[in-house]
């Protein structure tokens, strides 16, 4: 346990010491920052012209407002994840360090919580830029905050999920670009498989569906805590581990 | 000799690899695959909004036989029904949810008889019907019409000029036939010329506009199976009717205020 702690400060550390931390906090906030401003906008003028129309049906703030805003937050995610893990280990193999942490008196899971843990606390970081936001809207309207902190949990497992993915996808290169690049594309395919089930309903299209990001964030969006989405991600991450550290165990053998 | 040695090292340890993960994959597919079938979910919203009912919960959980409700809708409508729809799979791995877009398959919704988008068709084993409308009130309400195993019979009583359920000219009644078959009733035609008694199958019997007085056997079967109960009476009055209404059963005393279909 003290390792991965040790590991996590260290990996943490490196992200902070060059600008890629700033970097990518700076583009989250200010591109959640334009959705939040659009997405409010468009709210208050549909509720003015609701008004206006003299409907008096009061507009759910979370449901309008909050939902698709978490949703545009894991849209943003799917880019960014990738710079955050394409260095977690490519980094290692390019520079040679990787033979250390191979020999060191260290688990190999250990070595890989350590760094997937500091990914996730990175993205947690850029969540809570956001939260400012939504702060804004807590202090002006009466949302529900139970849908919130679901759909928040929802966004920690599903950048979870992509990145385990990511740190796999960085143990196969010593090329930084390659493992963005790859863990990008792999992202991608993960959330686009959804969109079989526009015209397919057979049960390959299902399972394909199934097998997208995005279809087990939907009940998180809506702050419904299903346990086969919760599942799902959980797998994945898992899965994700569990390669990285085949990967890793790989070189040994492989040497 | 030494290469062949590592080869053979390299060799087992992939296969060893290989098959640890194909084991790990089978084990996260077959959770999630149970963690599918057996859901359960946790509504965090104040006013539990993607809740169901628990009268609904009761009857989905308390299927015997597999259902299916298929939505028929342009694609880019799915997500609209799915918050609705996808609460009734959350509740029992005996139901389940399609989605389909006539304009991508055409066969499917023609052979389903879907002739407006947004329709959704809730099929209990070979029984199917159609949700009056998207809510929970609708897509129970369809189940519960699945579930129902009696056959509510509609009966045309015949014989002294009453419109027809099988014409389909002015005056016909076929399409209020069709109506009816619509909303899992049978329509079928009595001649109370012939045998002067209302068949015990029939749940509700109309006299649609006849255009003749009633024959004495015929008003005392009428009288007899509305006294006993064994079926409701409902007459049919307006434009579509030529001639006066008989008064022998003009005003019966147990005439409905509203047809029971609607």
């Amino acid at each position: 346990m003290r390792n991965i702690w040790v590991i996590f400060q260290k990996e943490l550390r490196s992200y902070f010491v060059s600008p890629v931390a700033y970097l990518l906090l700076a583009m989250f906030a200010i591109i959640f920052g334009f959705f939040f401003w659009n997405s409010l906008g468009y709210f208050v003028y549909i509720g003015m012209q609701s008004q206006m129309r003299g409907q008096s049906m009061p507009m759910n703030v979370n449901e309008e407002l909050i939902r698709p805003l978490l949703s545009n937050i894991s849209v943003v995610g799917l880019f960014l994840i990738p710079m955050i893990t394409m260095r977690l280990f490519a980094e290692e193999k390019r520079t040679g360090t990787i033979e250390l942490l191979v020999t060191s008196p260290v688990r190999d899971l250990e070595v890989i919580l350590g760094k997937w843990l500091a990914a996730v606390a990175l993205y947690s970081g850029m969540l809570l830029l956001t939260a400012l936001n939504f702060a804004f809207i807590f202090k002006y309207g009466h949302p529900d905050w139970k849908p919130l902190v679901i759909g928040y949990l929802g966004l920690l497992l599903q950048a979870g999920a992509l990145l385990a993915i990511g740190t796999f996808i960085s143990t196969l290169t010593k090329n930084q670009i390659i493992a963005g690049g790859a863990t990008f594309g792999v992202c991608l395919l993960l959330w686009v498989l959804e969109w079989v089930s526009g015209y397919e309903t057979s049960t390959w299209a299902k399972v394909l569906s199934y097998m997208s990001v995005i279809t087990h964030f939907e009940s998180f969006a809506k702050g419904l805590l299903a346990t086969k989405d919760a599942i799902y991600y959980v797998s994945v991450i898992f899965l994700g581990l569990f390669l990285t550290a085949r990967s890793m165990e790989s070189l040994r053998w492989r040497s | 000799m030494g290469t062949q040695f590592l080869k053979a090292r390299q060799t087992k340890y992939a296969a060893y690899a290989t098959l640890y993960i194909v084991v790990i994959i089978a084990v996260i597919a077959t959770a999630n695959v149970l963690a599918y079938r057996y859901n359960k979910s946790y509504d965090s919203t104040s006013n539990k909004r993607y809740s169901l009912s628990d009268q609904t919960a009761k009857i989905v959980k308390g299927l015997k036989n597999g259902a299916t409700i298929t939505y028929y809708d342009q694609s880019t409508h799915f997500a609209q029904a799915k918050d609705q729809l996808d609460q009734y799979a959350n509740l029992s791995p005996k139901v389940h949810v399609e989605y389909v877009d006539p304009d991508k398959k055409p066969q499917l919704a023609r052979e389903a008889g879907i002739k407006s988008y947004g329709t959704a068709i809730v099929q209990v084993g070979m029984k199917k019907e159609e949700a009056k409308s998207l809510n929970e009130e609708g897509i129970t309400g369809a189940f519960i019409r699945d579930l129902k195993n009696t056959t509510r019979t509609v009966c045309f009583v015949t014989g002294s000029g009453e419109h027809q359920i099988d014409e389909s000219e002015r005056g016909g009644y076929s399409r209020f036939k069709d109506l009816l078959g619509k909303d899992n009733y049978e329509a079928k035609s009595i001649n109370l010329l012939q045998k002067a008694e209302i068949p015990s199958e029939c749940t509700v019997v109309v006299v649609a506009g006849p255009s003749g007085d009633y024959q004495q056997p015929a008003v005392d079967a009428h009288a007899s199976s509305f006294h006993s109960g064994s079926a409701d009476l409902t007459r049919i009055k307006g434009n579509a009717i030529d001639g006066p209404f008989p008064t022998t059963v003009a005003d019966p005393p147990f005439s409905l205020s509203s047809p029971p279909w609607r």
